[in-house]
């Protein structure tokens, strides 16, 4: 106790190593328990509560073309059901979007209709009430009851009389029978439903979200509208599930129905835990971009504790005079050791504290970002990202081991020394070293490996940083300054499609007499938006592909499907180049003959030989409508790109309105100034001119285009990484400056009587400088060389999460290292300056 | 009389430390003469090291002139200092003071790379001044690995190297057994007699013989100055 009381005093005595010391101890450790709590929340815990492992979704192709997915019909799901030697259980899952409230409060909010054993499956109970029933999920059985999230709970305000009141629903009144457990999330990491709905409501609930051209009803055989999650039979594992396969798939094959279209195939994948899709997908650029933020954040604790190492290094060789001393009286190595031992635990623990406030800190920052992007995004984030227990723990032995090592390094070499030679030794200067000896200390070593990593975790922020540059300011193809956009959803107030095209049109036509609105156009899905819908066509002269052989190339183009009206070209600032638009007519009536635009991209790719206007072309898949599926293509226009981050590698394709109705819609409104602020001032307008209209309008979002492409995930997600990245970058040259300038400091103040030495033998104040600058300036150089390969070896390993930079881009490389050398350079100078003010008399006389 | 090499007059020193003010030195005048042999004697804390620092340029006196070569060296600046010191003046200090990481030699050529002296030239006077001192045969060897004795002659070796007007001695001897002490002295006197200029401080009033003057100082201020006529 009294070696922690003297340790206290002892510390105390030396304010600036102490704060710096237990500062770099809650930088590395608050950022490392931070970036664990994220990872830990979003990567590592399991999802699933009972045995996840056992958990697999279940996709089907058509046999032999692998990725031709569809979901699963009612009936399909029933005989896997039955499929009990395989399957312990299955259960069927639909994702959708719900309006829930009314008028102005309307929000929308994912719902997911499930079977009722999704739940028991899951192995989790409801934290409030009940989950629904067998009988209320048989299909059309119309219970009009639902489950919420937590969170969702939470958010109305969490009263206990929750349960059992009613809740509108996409215009319709549903009870709430029960809450979910806070953050269970079904079978994703990070996104949660608000609300869980039994399936059997499904085909009430959906009518609104097409024009009744699709096939709600879920008894119908031919409706493929399904996700299947499975629990794997008790000894069936994910290798001996493989085999068993095929023959679930041929009793798949056996119950389709007479004109569909050949055998199928049945895959099992380990659920993703990141996106919500309905055919395989794989979480591995997260998983990489999880190993990247590892590797940062354990740079940035050997940083620290290079730096702490440093510190106590050369805290302990400055005392080395006085452990001799000490030594020499009488005191015991051990009792010397002790000392050492609980300076080195009382800074662990102070920086352990600190480093908890520092990890709770940036925990909220990061959960305050994702979160604002999710709730655009119309989800519920469940991620908790508590510093863990466990993880705060392990950081804190780490750098406790850290800490205790570096100060008993020095504690057993200082106490180990001949005393004679040390007690004889004048002002701590080490007699034997030779220069070279000299400039490769252990502390310079250390010191430049600190620069090299520096370099290399700077030159990683400057390669995002370039990315998100280039991002923010790539040249879309479309003009979204000047433009308004407003998001209407008529399926959330259940609005028939009749109903909803009309009071768009009433719409548009209102919006277009106000004054100030050069041009107003509808599209149903909204370049840099969230949302993407494509649709494979091909050239009508080509020959369909005959349904029996599956080997054959799949024919035609993907391309970015969109339905529009007249004025939306003008309204987003693309240029039709040549053709005309769509009439009104075309974009009101179904009757009129069916027509297309096309962007360049899509018409050279259709049609490489020819000119693609008037043109006819045709989906490959038949619509379901009965229609023939074939158009002429009356207009192309210029190509522009769909999101920031991913080449624009798919064409366009552009119906009339009427011909793919879609009660989501975009309305965007371009006005004849191009000035932003007037744009947001228009905003009000736009809205009143609407709520006139229809005071039930279900106006989601109204707001610039501007600002719309400013939020989009993808920018997001590059700024993100430049963010997340250029904080490590940030604290590692912090960490750099800091090691370097303590270092050099305390080189000069060890080289002190040196200095006086050559200060009486005639030095220039500015030999004196040199002589501090050269040694650190040859020392970052060599740094700098080795972290300048460093950078290369990173920047290859990160070229799979960079946006349009090369993984050895210049301008990132010299930046960083000139960005590095200059600090490390003002670090040095700063002691190389007071260098050349010892004064030789003081210097000379010290002892 | 020739003309003085150094001239003090009323040379005051005061030290302010938290509000104390220590008169280390105080209306000190001093005549040296080109080729002179001066000891300085006194109490220990007399101001004997300070006035050695303020002939040597290592600080400045708070009241009073000092000419060097007749020249007044009050407001030079810290190069113009530096230079003096460089050329002008050799010290040798009673600990030494050879730096640890330079060998032999390189501590004697030191005082000469800092004059911007050609290597050759620099080579050849830091080898001719080792040999003077009788430890040319050293030239490679790190400080640590020399003894007391054989240190302080190589720092004799490195005040002669660069031919300076005087040579600074604070206490020489006094980190040295006699015999060593003895020797450093001998060294000394043959410089003196080779018409090297030196002002040395000593306690020893044995070695104070060997000068031509002792100045013997008490409480900052000369109290006698005693002519060693009759040596030999
Ligand atoms: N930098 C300083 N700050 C304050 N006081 C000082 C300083 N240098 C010297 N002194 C004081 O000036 C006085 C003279 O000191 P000086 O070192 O010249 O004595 P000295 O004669 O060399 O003594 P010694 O024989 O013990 O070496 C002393 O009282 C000392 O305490
Ligand atoms: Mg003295």
């Amino acid at each position: 106790m009294s070696d922690l009381k003297f340790a206290f005093r002892t510390l105390a005595k030396t304010p600036g190593f102490t704060i710096v010391a237990v500062l770099t101890l809650a930088l590395a450790i608050g950022v490392n328990s931070a970036v664990f709590a994220l990872l830990n929340g979003v990567v590592f815990k399991p999802v699933v509560p009972l045995r996840p492992d056992e958990i697999v979704n279940l996709f089907t192709a058509k046999q032999g073309a692998s990725h031709d997915y569809r979901q699963f019909s009612y009936a399909e799901f029933q005989t896997l059901r039955e499929a009990k030697d395989t399957f312990a259980d299955v259960s069927a899952v639909q994702y959708s979007l719900a309006g829930v409230g009314r008028d102005e409060g309307i929000r929308r909010s994912f719902a997911f209709f499930t079977s009722e054993n999704f739940f028991p499956m899951m192995g989790t109970t409801p934290a409030l009430g009940r989950f629904y029933t067998a009988e209320e999920c048989r299909p059309n059985a119309n219970a009009m009851v639902l489950v919420t999230s937590y969170s969702f709970w939470q958010r109305m305000g969490g009263r206990p009389d929750f349960v059992g009141s009613t809740l509108r629903v996409n215009g319709q009144p549903f009870t709430v029978i029960g809450v979910t457990r806070d953050g269970f999330s079904g079978l994703n990491a990070i996104l949660a439903p608000d609300l869980w709905v039994p399936l059997g409501v499904f085909a009430r609930f959906s009518a609104a979200f097409s024009d009744g051209s699709g096939l709600p009803d879920l008894a119908n055989p031919k409706n493929y509208t399904l996700n299947l999650v499975a629990r794997l039979a008790p000894g069936v594992t994910r290798e001996t599930l493989a085999p068993r396969l095929p023959a679930l798939a041929q009793r798949l094959t056996a119950i389709q129905p007479p004109d569909s279209a050949g055998p199928r195939e049945l895959q099992a994948e380990s659920p993703s835990r990141f996106s919500i899709s309905t055919s395989p997908s794989n979480d591995g650029s997260t998983t990489f971009m999880t190993v990247g933020l590892f590797s940062m954040a354990g740079c940035v604790l050997v940083i620290a504790s290079i730096n702490l190492a440093n510190m106590l290094l050369a805290r302990g060789a400055a005392r080395s005079k006085e452990i001799a001393l000490r030594l020499a009286l009488g005191a015991t190595r051990w009792r010397v050791i002790r000392q050492l031992l609980a300076e080195g635990l009382l800074l662990a623990l102070a920086g352990g504290t600190l480093g908890l406030l520092v990890s709770l800190w940036a925990n909220d920052l990061l959960i305050q970002s994702i979160s604002g992007l999710f709730s655009s995004m119309n989800f519920s984030l469940v991620v908790h990202m508590q510093p863990d227990a466990a993880v705060l723990a392990f950081t804190f032995v780490f750098c406790l081991l850290a800490t205790l090592l570096f100060s008993l390094g020095p504690a057993l070499r200082a106490s180990n020394v001949d005393l004679v030679h040390d007690l004889k030794q004048q002002g701590g200067e080490p007699t034997a070293a030779g220069r070279l000896t000299r400039f490769f200390a252990p502390r310079h070593c250390l010191v430049m490996a600190q620069i090299a990593l520096s370099l290399a975790l700077l030159f990683s922020a400057g390669l995002f940083l370039r990315g998100a540059l280039k991002a923010g300011g790539i040249n879309p193809g479309f003009d979204p300054t000047g433009c308004a956009v407003g998001e209407l959803d008529y399926s959330l107030a259940n609005t028939s499609a009749d109903d909803a095209k009309r009071s768009l049109f009433a719409a548009i036509d209102r919006l277009q007499a106000l004054p100030g609105v050069q041009s107003v156009g509808v599209g149903t899905m909204l370049p840099y938006g969230n949302l993407t819908n494509t649709a494979r066509v091909m050239s009508a002269q080509e020959a369909p592909v005959a349904k029996t052989d599956p080997n054959a190339p799949t024919p035609g183009f993907n391309a970015l499907y969109s339905a529009t009206t007249p004025g939306y070209f003008d309204s987003i600032g693309v240029r039709l180049l040549r053709g005309r638009d769509f009439t009104r007519n075309e974009a009101t009536s179904k009757e009129s003959p069916a027509v297309a635009i096309v962007d360049t991209l899509l018409a050279e790719r259709l049609f490489p030989k020819g000119d693609a206007l008037g043109q006819h072309i045709r989906f490959t898949q038949k619509p379901t409508d009965g229609s023939s599926g074939e158009m002429e293509i009356v207009g192309i226009c210029a190509p522009h790109r769909h999101d920031p981050i991913s080449a624009r590698d798919l064409g366009r394709l552009y119906v009339p309105f009427a011909h793919a109705f879609n009660s989501n819609v975009f309305v965007h409104v371009r006005l004849a100034s191009r000035d932003e602020a007037v744009t947001l001032a228009m905003l009000p307008t736009i809205r009143t001119a609407l709520r006139q209209l229809d005071p039930d309008l279900p106006l989601i979002q109204l707001s610039t285009y501007a600002s719309l492409v400013n939020k989009s995930i993808g920018l997001w997600v590059v700024r993100l990484g430049a963010i997340l990245f250029g904080t490590f970058g940030a604290i590692a040259l912090v960490l750099a400056v800091v090691g370097v300038y303590g270092v050099k400091a305390y080189a000069v103040a060890r080289r002190t009587r040196e200095i006086g030495i050559r200060m009486a033998l005639g030095a220039h104040p500015r030999d004196v400088f040199g002589l501090v600058m050269k040694q650190g300036a040859l020392q970052t150089a060599l740094a700098v060389a080795v972290g300048l390969a460093l950078s290369l070896g990173v920047g290859r390993l990160l070229s799979r999460l960079l946006y349009e930079v090369s993984p050895s881009d210049p301008f990132a490389l010299l930046g960083s290292a000139a960005l590095l050398a200059a600090a490390a350079l003002l670090a040095c100078y700063l002691p190389a300056r007071r260098a050349t003010k010892v004064n030789p008399v003081t210097a000379l006389r010290a002892e | 009389m020739a003309d003085s090499l150094i001239k003090l007059e009323g040379v005051t020193k005061v030290f302010l430390t938290d509000e104390v003010e220590t008169h280390a030195l105080s209306g000190i005048h001093l005549d040296i003469r080109q080729g002179e042999y001066v000891s300085i004697a006194g109490p220990s804390g007399c101001g004997k090291s300070t006035l050695l620092s303020i002939l040597g340029l290592l600080d400045s006196p708070t009241e009073g002139a000092y000419l060097l070569n007749g020249r007044p060296v009050q407001g030079l600046s810290l190069p113009e200092r530096a230079r003096i010191r460089n050329r002008e003046i050799g010290f040798i200090f009673q600990s030494f003071n050879l730096i640890g990481d330079l060998t032999v030699f390189e501590n004697v050529e030191l005082p000469l790379t800092y004059r911007g002296m050609p290597a050759a030239e620099r080579k050849s006077a830091a080898l001719e001044a080792l040999e003077k001192v009788g430890m040319g045969h050293r030239a490679k060897h790190l400080p640590s690995q020399l003894s007391g004795g054989q240190q302080q002659r190589v720092a004799v070796a490195r005040a002669l190297a660069g031919k300076p007007a005087v040579l600074l001695a604070d206490e020489p001897t006094g980190n040295l057994d006699s015999k060593n002490g003895d020797s450093v002295m001998q060294l000394l006197a043959e410089l003196h007699k080779g018409g090297a200029t030196i002002v040395m401080v000593t306690h020893d009033t044995r070695f104070a013989r060997h000068a031509e003057r002792t100045v013997h100082i008490f409480d900052g201020r000369v109290v006698q100055e005693q002519v060693e006529s009759a040596r030999n």
